[in-house]
């Protein structure tokens, strides 16, 4: 027993020994449910109520309810009188007003059921119709439209609503963007003309009502019968139709002890619902606590996938913008490319560029990381590659500055392989460096087609780099074609690769202009690998000796 | 290394949340060393780097349509762990974790554990760069 109750007791007239009586009854049974120390408090009157209903369902008589009525109203108006608390629950509520009498509530229950068991498989078939809809369904609004309708249905009532608390970070409905009032009303279904009328503006308006006090307050921790409605009552005073209703049950939503929301059922009578409806709406509200959780974590999760897919649009975007939108014009020599990325941002990249005393740089490259930072590496690598080929002639020099400068300017968890070389069209000379990257294909106007052989270490890893130049002397009818390894790890539908000696086949093949090449190339790749979804980019760019 | 030639690296870095697991990133096979079993060798080594570090795991991220890379790393004893990410070069894919355990004991020789034959998937760089937080060691593979 706690000391606001001794001390109560301490000044009350010993004829009076049952108004003690009474109230050590209430507060037993309070701190007995709420498993916590009782301390008088204004909004008790959920409290009251609750305990008045337990008692006439306990078989309390109609004088024994008003007895303790009076009561606890004794020891309230001394715990204001005290300063305890500011005011009394029974300041703003009458308690005596909606007491129906056990015959009325026995005929009413009748009439919703015949028997306990239809009670029970009533709120087991709702419980499963909400375990049904809610868990396939991610938007919040459609899925408390389904919730309140199930639980007015199951309750045999018509009236409900559901408000969200904005700032429990769950959910900001469209129509409360502009609301000055933290709760927002998202969903409601059989609402009278009084509380639809004006927009839903008694529903709406701030302040907080009772139950959104309770809840804000941490008070409201399962579901409750009683909570006298000062928005019906106004909406009731502004000449507005609400048919009778007064009350409402009120089902928090609370996720992992923080509370999001909650859902009111309007009723005419306080003590409409039993204690079975209450622990009904309790498991409700549990589950769809956690629907409305796993709702929030999707849109945060579609949220952020739309967000990173923009972000991919723009770096996709840049990607392009940086490949050369047409080629040069070499004498003597042709240039085809293609350039097929896999997936919105690419690792592939080519690039040809025109060098000083009619040279022309050649770039196919492959950058190994993902998403945007892939693309700024990419972006970066291939700056860099036209920086150096003004400074250095030579290719491999060219790389290894550049492989420098990447371990400087970049994290070292992405590299990058190249292919680089000069084209000096006056000697129709090739001199090119290879870090890490597929070594091309030259079919000779003889006939044969040989693959390069050099190689090196990727660039971006480490800072020794050797790396050495190699000359092809270019033949009319010489065809290079370079490659990435996107094409030669096309995969078909049976997990075949298309590997390195179809591809030297099919070049072998291929018509003698580029152009042809390179369609013939792709053909053969299609007739490879057919609808399947490559896994990586193909980049082919082709040079061919007049 | 092949005569003084680097043939293959692959990347690894310990969980910073939890040592016991490393990362398996970055693994590069020259293209003219493919399709000889450098990946099988680099993965080995890894192992042993991360073993060495009491690691008990060794993870990696696949894309889900890298059907090669996911029977390469399967050969090798990877499994799905269940976890998915998106991938981040197209959110419209999803990348599987794979996850094997770090067996103790005696260094794995290079032969140890192989897969039966690697010949259609150890091919070409079978896993991508990775976002990390740690530091990363390169393990050259050696022959």
């Amino acid at each position: 027993m706690t000391q606001f109750v001794e001390q109560f007791a301490a000044q009350v007239d010993p004829v009076e020994s049952q108004t003690v009586v009474d109230l050590r009854d209430f507060v037993d049974w309070q701190t007995q449910a709420q498993d916590k120390t009782f301390i008088p408090h204004m909004v008790d009157d959920v409290a009251i109520r609750s305990y008045l209903l337990h008692l006439k369902l306990s078989g309390g008589t109609r004088s024994i309810l008003l007895r303790t009525i009076a009561s606890l109203k004794r020891f309230y108006d001394w715990a204001r009188a005290s300063q305890l608390i500011e005011k009394s629950p029974f300041d703003n509520f009458d308690f005596n007003r909606p007491l129906l009498s056990r015959e009325q509530i026995k005929r009413r229950e009748e009439t919703r059921f015949a028997n306990p068991t239809d009670r029970e498989i009533a709120h087991l078939r709702a419980l499963n119709h909400l375990g049904e809809h809610v868990n396939r369904c991610v938007d919040i609004r459609t899925l408390l439209d389904t919730v309140v309708k199930t639980l007015v249905r199951a309750m045999g009532l018509k009236t409900a609503w559901a408000f969200l608390w904005t700032q429990s970070g769950l959910y900001i409905a469209s129509s409360a963007a502009n609301s000055v009032h933290d709760f927002a009303l998202a969903s409601s279904c059989g609402l009278p003309p009084g509380l639809e009328q004006d927009n839903r503006h008694c529903l709406s308006r701030p302040p907080d009502c009772h139950c959104q006090s309770l809840l804000r307050n941490g008070r409201l921790v399962r579901a409750v019968n009683i909570v006298e409605c000062t928005r019906l009552r106004h909406a009731a005073r502004c000449a507005g139709d609400t048919q009778g209703l007064l009350f409402h049950a009120t089902v928090p939503l609370i996720v992992q002890d923080r509370p999001v929301g909650l859902i009111n059922i309007a009723t005419e009578q306080w003590e409409f619902l039993s204690s079975a409806d209450l622990q009904f709406l309790s498991a409700a509200g549990s589950e769809v606590a956690i629907a409305l959780e796993r709702a929030r974590l999707y849109d945060l999760a579609e949220t952020r996938r739309i967000r990173l897919e923009q972000e991919l649009e723009m770096a996709r975007a840049v990607q392009k913008s940086l490949l050369p939108t047409q080629l040069p014009t070499i004498p003597g020599f042709t240039l085809v490319a293609d350039w097929r990325p896999a997936r919105l941002v690419a690792g592939d990249f080519y690039d040809v560029f025109s060098l000083p005393d009619g040279r022309c740089g050649l770039v196919v490259a492959d950058v190994s990381g993902k998403g945007a930072p892939a693309a700024l590496y990419m972006a970066m690598t291939l700056s860099l590659i036209r920086s150096e080929a003004g400074r250095y002639t030579n290719p491999a020099a060219v790389l290894v500055e550049v492989n420098r400068r990447l371990l400087a300017e970049s994290s070292n968890e992405m590299f990058v392989t190249v292919f680089y070389s000069v084209l000096n069209p006056i000697l129709r000379s090739l001199t090119y460096a290879i870090a890490g990257h597929e070594p091309p294909f030259l079919r000779h106007a003889s006939g044969g087609v040989e693959r390069l052989t050099l190689g090196g270490l990727p660039m971006g890893l480490f800072e020794q780099l050797t790396l050495t130049d190699e000359t092809l002397n270019l033949e009319s009818g010489d065809i290079l074609v370079i490659h990435t390894d996107g094409l030669t790890d096309a995969v078909n539908c049976r997990d075949e690769d298309y590997g390195h000696s179809r591809l030297a086949d099919t070049i072998f093949r291929a018509p003698i202009a580029g152009q042809d090449v390179l369609a013939h190339i792709l053909k053969d790749l299609e007739a490879f690998a057919g609808p399947v979804c490559q896994p990586d980019d193909i980049t082919l760019l082709i040079l061919t000796k007049e | 290394m092949d005569a003084g030639t680097a043939c293959g690296i692959a990347g690894s870095f310990l969980d910073q949340n939890d040592r016991t697991r490393a990362n398996l990133i970055s693994v590069w096979t020259a293209p003219t060393h493919r399709k000889r079993g450098i990946g099988r060798l680099l993965v080995n080594e890894v192992l042993n780097w991360a073993r060495g570090r009491n690691a008990r795991a060794l993870q990696l991220m696949v894309t889900s349509n890298n059907k090669l890379a996911i029977r390469f790393y399967q050969r090798l004893g990877f499994t799905q762990t269940g976890r998915t990410e998106p991938y981040p070069n197209d959110p419209a894919v999803v990348e599987y974790e794979m996850s094997r355990p770090i067996p103790q004991g005696i260094p794995l020789s290079p032969l140890h554990n192989a897969a039966p034959s690697c010949d259609a998937c150890d091919s070409e760089s079978i896993a991508e760069g990775y976002r990390s937080n740690g530091e990363i060691e390169k393990v050259p593979a050696k022959t």
